[in-house]
């Protein structure tokens, strides 16, 4: 039978098969990823970095210098040892972390904080480049209008109010957010308030509208004041 | 000939252009129908729903059973929670209509706290019937102007929003826009939706707004119960925050005057590069820390953790328990509460972050302490197996301890905490110590940060 089969058909069919495991088959934690590597395990590890704004460009199932940067963020701010390779470990606390939730009997349960990524969209959006308590405060702040009777009751209504924030308006809301402003969109979220009770935040430099500069000022952060 | 080519090419030059414009003006023209077909719904069912709950709230007083009671009153809270929402999506110059906002958030609340009580044998008393019938008037005025608006909206095709001031009125030679004289109070046939929403928003803010049990407007801290009787100014301020960072073990820390912040428990900030301490003016103590330094490499694992913690929290004067733990990789994020002869106090809870790399306090949130704590009369009645009695069939015990816990707006209650699991699922179910209401569910959901109450 092996009589028909030419040598260098044996050879071209054990490159294949190289070739295959070069890209790396198989599920994410099933080998190594580094600079170079490809497939879909990539892309995978591409997706639940971007879910929690380790900003890397386009997700293309392609390791290059952008994934190992936002892998070695990943990890300095995971508290891990910072090499850029996305090994055993690394893969391990990102499986942990971008997981979903279970029941007390292990029945899966989904995220269970759908909001956290809208929250922290307005947040990275809105005071991108503040100091992180600041960020902080800004989520603080919309969780404040939810407790206020001024205000709708929940996140989207309050994101999506017509003219409540201009990121809405121009669409600098579906921006990835970052990493920092998912740390503190879970901050806030968990009960923080750096603002004090602020119902109201706003650029000095930047505002004029009479109503917002009326309202008593609670506390400045950055360059974000806080009002009531 | 060459004349002839100019003419050509400028005469096909403005039929491109006009074409152009003309497919620009039609997908604008779609695009506003898009719109505003969304206004008209949303306008639309605020409409329902306001009349709804005009109508619920009427059929609620007259009801004379238990049953039929909580029927209209919960569905008027069920209306006045999608109104708000239709309100949220109408369309705004600058602010939202707030004091429209809080009258329904205000029927909406107390027909829920007024259904809890009907729905655990309870009976509406006098002073409660009196507290519907001015949220009902009130409600019926509101309900007339808005359908006064959306007969003009339909009938006299009045826009959504005033149009932008003309040169002459931005001069000050034409009249005043209809918005701004709406906002200053003054009656007058609006021009837009918009304008008559802002009407009615100004003359909803001339009047009080409700006061009732339960009322839950919490985001500000009430005045603090916690604090030490003085007042402290600025340079004492420093000594405190220094004293704080000194026994947190940050040393050497040259802390500038970072500015100052309002409120109860607003104070000085004082500011040292990724280090800033906020301490209250009255009662002159540490309400916020923060320790922005970038965190190394994880040294701390599990347990190691949380008990560097408590040590640490310990340095600061504080006895506590752990009631909740989050982790976020290289720090958790975790809360404390005083536990006294078994019972612990979940109001009087610090908030704080632990870094993996060295176990330090990274960041203190003190404000609920403050806020809340205070000496409680503390009224048992119930013993723990007559308060095993009200909870479920079936719900299998796995600890329980008493716990004052807090309820909507600033009420607390004291109550037993039993933790069990019910078919699969775990809770946490609190049973009021002095009166034997179950005062709260909480579904234990484990997130891969650790346990999420629910």
């Amino acid at each position: 039978m092996l009589r028909g089969i030419k040598p260098w058909g044996i050879i071209l069919g054990i490159l294949f098969l190289l070739g295959l495991s070069g890209t790396a088959l198989g599920a994410l934690g099933d080998n190594v990823l580094k600079w170079g590597s490809r497939g879909p395990e990539v892309t995978e590890l591409q997706e639940r970095l971007s879910r929690l704004g380790f900003v890397l460009g386009p997700v293309d199932g392609i390791f290059g210098p952008k994934t190992e940067a936002a892998v070695r963020r990943y990890q300095s701010e995971r508290g891990l040892k910072v090499d850029g390779i996305a090994g055993p470990q690394t893969i391990k606390d990102l499986k942990l972390l971008t997981g979903g939730s279970t029941n007390a009997g292990g029945k899966a349960v989904g995220f269970k904080n759908s909001d956290v990524d809208l929250l922290a969209r307005v947040i990275s959006a809105e005071a991108r480049g503040e100091p992180y308590r600041g960020q902080v405060a800004v989520g603080a702040v919309i969780l404040n209008r939810i407790k206020s009777s001024l205000f709708p009751n929940t996140i989207p209504d309050i994101v999506y109010q017509p003219r409540a924030f201009s990121s809405v308006d121009d669409g600098q809301i579906y921006m990835q957010a970052t990493s920092s402003a998912v740390k503190a969109a879970y901050e806030a979220l968990s009960g923080s308030d750096p603002s004090r009770g602020a119902l109201y935040f706003f650029n000095p430099a930047k505002t004029s509208n009479k109503f917002i500069w009326s309202r008593p000022p609670i506390t400045k952060i950055g360059n974000h004041i806080f009002a009531r | 000939m060459r004349r002839n080519f100019w003419m050509g090419t400028l005469g096909l030059a403005l039929i491109l252009a006009l074409v152009w414009g003309f497919t620009e003006r039609n997908r604008a023209e779609g695009l506003k129908i898009v719109t505003e077909n969304q206004y008209h719904r949303s306008f639309n069912d605020f409409v329902t729903n306001l009349d709804g709950i005009e109508t619920s709230i009427a059929k609620s007083k007259a009801a004379g059973t238990p049953m039929q009671q909580v029927y209209y009153l919960s569905q008027t809270w069920k209306q006045s929670d999608t109104a708000v929402k239709d309100l949220a999506m109408l369309p705004a110059e600058q602010v939202g209509l707030g004091y429209i906002d809080q009258l329904l958030n205000q029927v909406g609340e107390y027909t829920q706290t007024l259904t809890r009580k009907v729905a655990y044998g309870g009976r509406i008393d006098p002073k409660e019937e009196q507290t519907l019938d001015d949220m009902h008037d009130r409600i019926l005025e509101v309900n007339s102007k808005v359908q006064d608006l959306y007969t003009r909206l339909n009938t006299e095709s009045l826009v959504w929003v005033d149009r932008a001031p003309t040169i002459r009125q931005r001069l000050g030679l034409g009249k005043a826009k209809i918005a701004e004289a709406a906002a200053e109070g003054n009656e007058g046939k609006p021009g837009s939706v918009r304008s008559g929403l802002d009407q009615l928003n100004a003359s909803l803010q001339k009047l009080p707004p409700f006061t009732y049990e339960g009322q839950t407007d919490t985001h500000t801290v009430p005045e603090p119960l916690g604090i030490p009787e003085r007042t402290v100014d600025q340079a004492a301020s420093k000594l405190i925050a220094e004293n704080f960072l000194r026994k947190l073990g940050v040393s050497a820390v040259d802390l500038q005057a970072a500015g100052a912040s309002q409120g109860p428990l607003g104070g000085f900030i004082w500011q040292n590069k990724q280090v800033v301490v906020e301490v209250s003016k009255r009662g002159g103590v540490v309400v916020l820390y923060n320790n922005e330094r970038p965190i190394g490499e994880r040294k701390l694992e599990g347990d190691e953790v949380k008990k560097a913690a408590l040590t640490n929290l310990r340095k600061l004067g504080w006895d506590m328990v752990l009631t909740s733990t989050e982790d976020f990789g290289s720090y958790l994020q975790l809360e404390a509460v005083p536990e006294k002869n078994g019972v612990r106090f979940y109001p009087d809870k610090i908030r704080f972050v632990v870094a993996k790399d060295n176990g330090d306090i990274t960041g203190y949130d003190a404000t609920s302490y403050y806020a809340y704590h205070h000496e409680r009369k503390l009224n048992k009645r119930l013993s723990l197996e007559q308060a095993k009695a009200k909870l479920r069939p079936g719900f299998k015990i796995k600890e329980n301890r008493l716990a004052v816990i807090s309820k909507t707006g600033r009420e607390e209650a004291f109550a037993y905490e039993f933790r069990g699991t019910y078919k699969d699922e775990e809770y946490l179910i609190y049973i009021n110590a002095g009166n034997g209401t179950e005062e709260n569910i909480q579904r234990v959901i484990k997130t891969p940060r650790g346990e999420y109450l629910q």
